[in-house]
């Protein structure tokens, strides 16, 4: 199981990236760091092109949360969007609404926390190590 | 093409084939020609005499359906094996296009279209369409359709076109005839055994088709090499099937063609003939088959009601016995034929109805159910096809039968096409079905809403999950062709429901997947470098997918000649991100290749991304631009383009010019140095904090014909050196002439340059910036720009907040920057827009440096000075010459001379005063020093004039100063007189400095001052008369020269000259050099007295006692009050010293004012006889002490005093007196008043008798006698004279008697004494 979390600011810059779980299963003929490389780099096209569906659905919804947005082959893409249209995009291989849910209402905390820092510029990069931790804590918790 | 029109499956495939020789325009020309009359109505079909066997094709009871012709003009044999289980797939009709202008046997011609054609068995019907025929070429080649460009040439083509569907017709009825009798039909299998998941190995097999003629082979061998790729139009195509069968049936109907079906058929698979498992179960799924297949035929014939009917039989029948694929395909075809209904509505009621019967019983799905409500008709093909997907999905579990992938994509994508149609037409209605129906471009624009659009219901998000349903892994397992049409579809169905990201994604794939086909030809090096169409369309897809990732070509809109560019982060987008498809991009531009298109994408990924990238990624970069240049040069293109990267140039300064060469500015001619000088003293205010002096740093002045240098600080934010091949000063206004240089700015470092350039008239120059040509790019003008003022950032912020509120996010904020719409109407329109939007986009106001060039300027320098090494050693106060010789170096004259001078003294003094809180007489004498006594003198000539190349010579007095170690003389020179000018221009000077290094030694020094009265105060054996005469000057000259330095004269001498108006000022000069000096003294008492002169030789280490009879000096109260002047122009401070009593106070004053009186008398020089130097000795060392004020001054009152009687009394000495007991004798005191006003005082007198042991005897009415007051008020005292009081005495006994008086002022109680207490020596007769 491998996740890749994003949180998207609102000019489709990338504030905050982090992988974890393990990844490399089907990297096995192939240069490990090559493979892994281009597979980070496919993580943020799927998740950039799901840009456009959390657009599309957060009109129609008022929760946060808008479950899984978009699937690209066995991948599902859940999306979380903040109040002030920051999105939060996790990429994962397997439905588990609920624990997504808390794992992403976890991460919207730090993130507030992170906002009223009155350093901290809306829609730039986070490059607390507090808030990274809190996030891959909240991934070993719930994902 | 479009393979994923939803009405595919109704469409009859026609390859359009060129008759070579054929020129592409040409051909493509007649294609266009010939796809207009794609639409075929039955009932324009040419009637068909022939058969009656195939009328089930021509039939004319629905004569309102139509034939929908897909021309096409390239086939690929991939998907050849689903020809036969979607029939739409095959080509039916091959068309030749032939140009008659290149051949002249048209017969020729058409042979060859006969050889083409051989390679299409599958095609049923052939035409030869000949071309703008000449009027000589015959028309007689049997075959062959001369299609004249003359006259009605629609009606003509309509009618070919009419015809040739009847042919069509016809066949497709043998064709049915065919499929009826075969026993077995098996199921598409993918040719290649690797494909993984959807078809495992299992070859699909048909079990109990009837078709007698089961599998064959491919017949031609070209289909494994597969070489043609769909990007051009093939020249030949081929086909797996044979020639059909004879298209025998002949309909009597009209329109009505019979397909030959070819007994080869696509089921081609050779080697899945080999291992066919259980016939029975495929005979007996056979007629369920049948059915839909020769509803699809139907379906393609436009006979929409037959369609229906064996659509049903065949839904019944496969779903009868679980063929869940053929179940699938058949709903698939109905759904197309309800929408076709829909499509010609009119016609909907009878056949749907009809066929509903047939329905009902079959299935769950009851598509015709609702054929009164057209408008959910969509939304039933969607479940439907949520059904055909399970059923799809069914196979995949069987091991025979699987779907092909490409069939259950195509599946999907089909309906998020169909849903995309319908959302972009704004809902379910006649717009969505055209758009469905014939496909094209939707127009866009009018549903671009938010969220769900309420007109069409359709969601864009139901769009996206049947779009991605189609594109699973397996995707990647299809042939490369495949994919590019899935993704290409997908990208398409994205923008047309404009989720522009998506759209892009699959954009990127579709460009990535061609990438490897395009380029093997260029490694073969034949194609031409020539675009092709497919290559600038691909170049367009990169540029729409650069632009959806914010790297788009408007972040490059700012032109490049204006390079305002800072290194900062893009506005938007995903740098990772942006990166990859940049190199994609260059990747792919790479491989067409196409140059400006290489140039231009490592460049933006330089330009706007290189603070992400690797240092040795720039490098390689940087170092492939050239590269690419080159090469592209080589095939002919034009190369040069602008320099790409950020604005290097960071600053200009002009460069102040040496200072000999810099030209000072003055108001106008007739106000000379000084006078200006003057006027800014005469300003009340020491310190004018409103008048800011005009620091001539500011302005820098260049000289016409002069060469001037700019500092340019240049900077290099890559990671590369920058190679800048020319670099020079660009200028606007007057004339100038710039040099050029080379340099290499290195990785990540800024550098400053001096430029140089000569302007070559008078007048304002403009310093626009740089022109730099940075290696590889255009020449070009850099400019410095300001930063945007406040205002701009507030306006700004405005904006950005406005924009906020607004809540644009995402790509939004694309189109608010310049986001074009796709309109292909509309491409004036984001023009203005760009141009609305570039004002508020250059906020970069480039910064003009505005010097001013002023007319020619002469040059001077100094040739040559009468210095050794511009060193001189002085005595202290020593008066020296020196010259200097001056050359006019420059091209115009001097008129105009002025020396100012500096020297090291006065800084140190002035900070010591302005430092230290010293008293103010101290203050007076150190301004004194500093200020009055000048090293440097300049005795100022008129008509000055060197003319170019001549020479002038300067004299300077120079005046040892002490404490002095260097000086500076500065010449100001310029050229006034300039004919053609007015008096009230301002002027130029130039300076040139001339440092003097000073040695001052000192040679003599003046020590222990003192002043002494005249008047001894012990008595003498002398009995001289004491003289009365002050005026005696002879006499005093005698004293003096008796009495003066060897002491010669005998005391007596002293004593007859004494008197009252003199002192004696002595002091010391000692001689510290080692040689002897000649010091003259001279003190000068004013007019009446000739100046008194003393000359004496000092030999070295020897000290000298000077002793100079001086008039006492009388200053009124007045005079000696006046506070101590400042010579500096100082602001006043309140001391902040302790403050003397009121009486120190005023003496202080009254020392200073005194010594200053005393040291204007006294002139002391010095003179060595040896070297012939001479100077003046400081004896403003001197300082006066309170006693010596007491002898030099003059008091207010004076007293004398007399006593008169006779011989008898003799004066000892001054107020000493020699008197004879019982003796009346006359006391007379006289009292001066020396003070400018009358006083009026009061008299005291005490005698006292003193004796010898000092005791004092007080009480003295027994020893004397007087007649008056010893206390009375005298008379007033005029001013400058006296009055004398008379007292009257009689001593009675012998002894010292000393009388003790004073004066008291009546009005202001001041006492005044005399120097001295009158002492009577009281003798006997």
């Amino acid at each position: 199981m491998s996740f890749y979390f994003a949180i998207v600011g609102t000019k489709d810059n990338p504030i905050y990236e982090v992988e974890f779980g393990t990844s490399g299963t089907k990297s096995a003929g192939l240069d490990p760091n090559s493979k892994k490389d281009e597979h980070r780099h496919l993580n943020q096209f799927i998740i950039h092109s799901a840009l456009d569906i959390v657009e599309e659905l957060q009109w129609s919804t008022n929760a946060m949360y808008l479950k899984s947005v978009d699937k690209f082959n066995e991948w599902h893409v859940s999306a979380f969007i903040s109040a002030g249209n920051i999105k939060f995009m996790l990429l994962h291989e397997s439905k588990n609404e609920d624990s997504i849910r808390n794992f992403f209402n976890e991460c919207h905390e730090s993130y507030i926390k992170i906002l009223m820092n009155p350093f901290y510029e809306i829609n730039s990069p986070i490059t607390s190590i507090g808030f990274d931790t809190k996030v891959r804590y909240a991934a070993k918790r719930y994902l | 093409m479009d393979p994923l029109l939803f009405t595919s499956p109704a469409r009859i495939r026609v390859l359009l084939v060129p008759v070579h020789p054929i020129k592409a325009p040409t051909f493509h020309r007649h294609v266009q020609l010939v796809k207009n009359f794609n639409v075929v109505r039955l009932g324009d079909v040419t009637p068909d005499m022939r058969g009656v066997q195939s009328a089930m094709f021509s039939s004319q009871l629905f004569h309102e359906g139509q034939l929908h012709f897909n021309f096409v003009t390239s086939y690929e044999p991939e998907h050849a094996y689903l020809e036969e289980f979607q029939m739409h797939r095959r080509i039916f009709g091959v068309i030749g296009i032939m140009d008659c202008c290149e051949w002249s046997n048209l017969k020729e011609g058409y042979n060859k279209f006969s050889e083409i054609i051989k390679n299409y068995r599958t095609a049923v019907a052939h035409r030869c369409f000949a071309f703008d025929p000449s009027e000589d070429q015959p028309d007689d080649t049997k075959g062959l359709i001369m299609i004249p460009n003359v006259g009605e040439m629609n009606f003509y083509m309509s009618t070919m076109i009419s015809d040739f569907a009847n042919n069509i017709l016809t066949e497709f009825g043998n064709l049915a005839t065919d499929i009826e009798k075969r026993q077995i039909i098996h199921s598409p299998k993918m040719p290649t055994p690797n494909s993984p998941q959807l078809q495992n190995g299992s070859n699909n097999q048909s079990q109990n088709g009837r078709y007698s003629v089961p599998q064959q082979s491919f017949s031609s061998p070209e289909l494994k090499s597969s070489q043609a790729f769909s990007l051009t139009p093939p020249v030949q195509a081929m086909t797996t099937a044979g020639v059909g069968g004879a298209a025998a049936g002949v309909a009597p109907k009209e329109s009505y063609h019979s397909r030959s079906f070819s007994s080869s058929t696509l089921v081609n698979i050779a080697t899945q003939a080999a291992n066919v498992p259980t016939d029975m179960k495929l005979k007996k799924r056979a007629p369920g088959r049948i059915h839909k297949l020769i509803a699809d035929l139907y379906l393609m014939a436009g006979i929409l009601p037959n369609a229906f009917q064996n659509y049903m039989l065949a839904i019944e029948a496969t779903k009868a016995n679980g063929d869940y694929l053929w179940h699938g395909s058949a709903l698939e075809g109905l759904c197309v034929g309800l929408l076709l209904a829909a499509y010609l509505h009119a016609e909907i009621g009878p056949p749907i109805i009809q066929s509903q019967p047939l329905a009902s019983p079959t299935s769950t799905d009851q598509p015709p159910s609702s054929p009164e409500s057209p408008k959910v008709l969509w939304a039933e093909t969607t479940e439907k096809y949520v059904q055909i997907l399970t059923l799809y999905a069914k196979t995949s579990s069987s091991s025979n039968d699987q779907v092909p992938p490409i069939i259950y994509t195509e599946a999907c994508l089909k309906v998020a096409k169909l849903l995309a149609c319908i959302w972009v037409a704004g809902g379910w209605g006649d717009d969505a079905l055209k758009l469905i129906v014939h496909g094209g471009t939707p127009e866009k624009g009018s549903n671009e809403k938010w969220g769900l659009s309420s007109v069409s219901g359709v969601s864009k998000i139901e769009i996206t999950q049947w779009a991605m349903k189609g594109y699973g892994s397996y995707v990647e397992d299809m042939s490369i062709t495949e994919q590019i049409h899935i993704t290409t579809t997908l990208s398409t169905i994205f923008s047309i429901i404009n989720l522009r990201r998506k759209h892009a994604f699959f954009l990127r794939q579709t460009a990535l997947l061609i990438l490897p086909l395009i380029a093997k030809p260029r490694n073969s090096s034949s194609q031409a470098n020539k675009p092709t169409g497919s290559e600038s369309g691909l170049l367009t897809c990169l540029k729409k997918i650069t632009e959806t990732y914010g790297i788009g070509d408007d972040v490059d809109q700012t032109d490049y000649s204006v390079i305002a560019e800072d290194a900062r982060p893009l506005a938007f987008g995903w740098p990772d991100i942006q990166i990859d498809v940049l190199k994609d991009a260059l990747t792919i531009s790479d491989s067409l290749p196409d140059y400006p298109s290489m140039v231009k994408y490592t460049t933006r990924l330089l330009r706007k991304l290189f603070m992400y990238l690797h240092r040795d990624e720039q490098i390689r970069l940087s170092a492939s631009i050239p590269r690419i240049v080159s090469a592209g040069k080589k095939q002919g293109l034009d190369m040069e383009f602008k320099y790409w990267g950020l604005n290097i140039v960071k600053g200009i300064q002009v460069c102040r010019p040496t200072s000999r060469r810099i030209p000072y500015p003055h108001a106008g001619k007739k106000l000379s140095l000084k006078n200006e000088e003057k006027k800014e003293g005469v300003s009340p205010f020491i310190y004018q904090s409103f008048n800011k002096k005009k620091a001539d740093n500011t302005q820098t002045h260049l000289v016409a014909n002069e060469t001037s240098y700019f500092l340019v600080t240049l900077a290099n934010p890559f990671a590369f050196d920058m190679d800048i091949q020319s670099i020079s000063i660009s200028t606007d206004g007057v004339a100038f002439t710039p040099n050029t240089m080379s340099i290499t700015i290195l990785a990540n470092t800024s550098i400053t340059l001096r430029l140089l350039g000569t302007p070559t008239e008078p007048g304002e120059l403009i310093v626009r910036g740089c022109k730099i040509k940075v290696h590889g790019c255009l020449e070009q003008e850099f400019c410095v720009y300001l930063p945007p003022s406040d205002e701009e950032i507030k306006r700004k912020e405005k904006e950005e907040e406005y924009s906020k509120r607004i809540k644009k996010c995402g790509l939004a904020v694309l189109d608010n920057l310049s986001h074009t719409i796709n309109n292909q109407k509309g491409n004036a329109q984001p023009i203005e827009h760009e141009n609305s939007q570039s004002p508020t986009k250059k906020n970069f106001v480039p910064e003009f440096l505005k010097v001013s060039v002023i007319s020619e300027q002469p040059l001077i320098k100094i040739k040559s000075t009468s210095l050794m090494h511009g060193a001189i050693m002085l005595f202290e106060g020593e008066q020296a010459e020196m010259t200097i010789k001056l050359e006019n170096v420059g091209k115009i004259p001097v008129d105009f001379l002025s020396l100012s001078f500096s020297d090291s003294t006065i800084a140190n003094a002035q900070a010591l005063l302005n430092s230290s809180d010293m008293p103010a007489e101290e203050a007076y004498e150190m301004e004194l020093y500093a200020l009055k006594q000048s090293v440097f003198s300049w005795n100022q000539k008129d008509n000055v004039k060197i003319l170019p190349g001549s020479e002038w010579i300067v004299n300077i007095n120079v005046f040892g100063k002490r404490g002095c170690v260097n000086g500076t003389i500065q010449i100001d020179y310029g050229y006034l007189n300039r004919p053609n000018t007015s008096d009230d221009e301002p002027f130029y000077t130039r300076q040139v400095h001339y440092p003097v290094l000073l040695t001052i030694h000192q040679n003599l020094e003046t020590i222990s001052m003192d002043i002494l009265n005249f008047k001894p105060l012990c008595g003498g054996e002398n009995d001289g008369v004491v003289s009365s005469c002050p005026d005696n000057n002879k006499l005093i000259e005698d004293l003096l020269k008796v009495m003066k330095w060897n002491n010669k004269g005998t005391k007596e001498d002293f004593m007859e000259k004494m008197e009252n108006d003199y002192c004696l000022l002595t002091f010391d000069i000692r001689n510290v050099w080692h040689v002897g000096f000649d010091v003259t003294i001279e003190a000068d008492e004013g007019e009446e007295i000739d100046p008194l002169s003393i000359t004496t030789t000092i030999q070295p280490t020897s000290t000298a006692r000077i002793i100079l009879p001086i008039k006492r000096i009388s200053l009124s109260e007045k005079e000696y009050t006046q506070p101590i002047p400042s010579l500096s122009e100082k602001q006043f401070v309140v001391s902040k010293g302790p403050k003397g009593t009121e009486e120190q106070e005023r003496l202080a004053l009254a020392l200073f004012w005194y010594r200053e009186k005393l040291l204007q008398k006294i002139k002391a020089i010095w003179e060595s006889p040896l070297t012939n130097q001479k100077g003046v000795v400081d004896i403003r060392s001197l300082r006066l002490n309170k006693s010596m004020l007491n002898v030099l001054k003059i008091n207010e009152i004076s007293f004398g005093i007399d006593i008169e009687d006779g011989s008898k009394v003799t004066k000892l000495s001054c107020n000493q007196f020699k008197c004879p007991v019982n003796e009346f004798v006359k006391m007379k005191f006289i009292i001066y008043n020396h003070q400018d006003k009358p006083s009026k005082l009061c008299i005291r007198i005490q005698p006292v008798q003193s004796y010898s042991d000092g005791i004092m005897e007080w009480d003295l009415s027994k020893r004397m006698v007087w007649n008056g007051l010893l206390q009375t008020p005298l008379p007033k005292i005029e001013p400058k004279s006296s009055v004398t009081y008379t007292l009257p005495i009689c001593f009675f006994s012998r002894g010292d008697f000393k009388f003790l008086y004073h004066c008291e002022d009546v009005h202001s109680r001041i006492m005044y004494f005399d120097t001295q207490p009158l002492v009577v020596e009281v003798v006997d007769n």
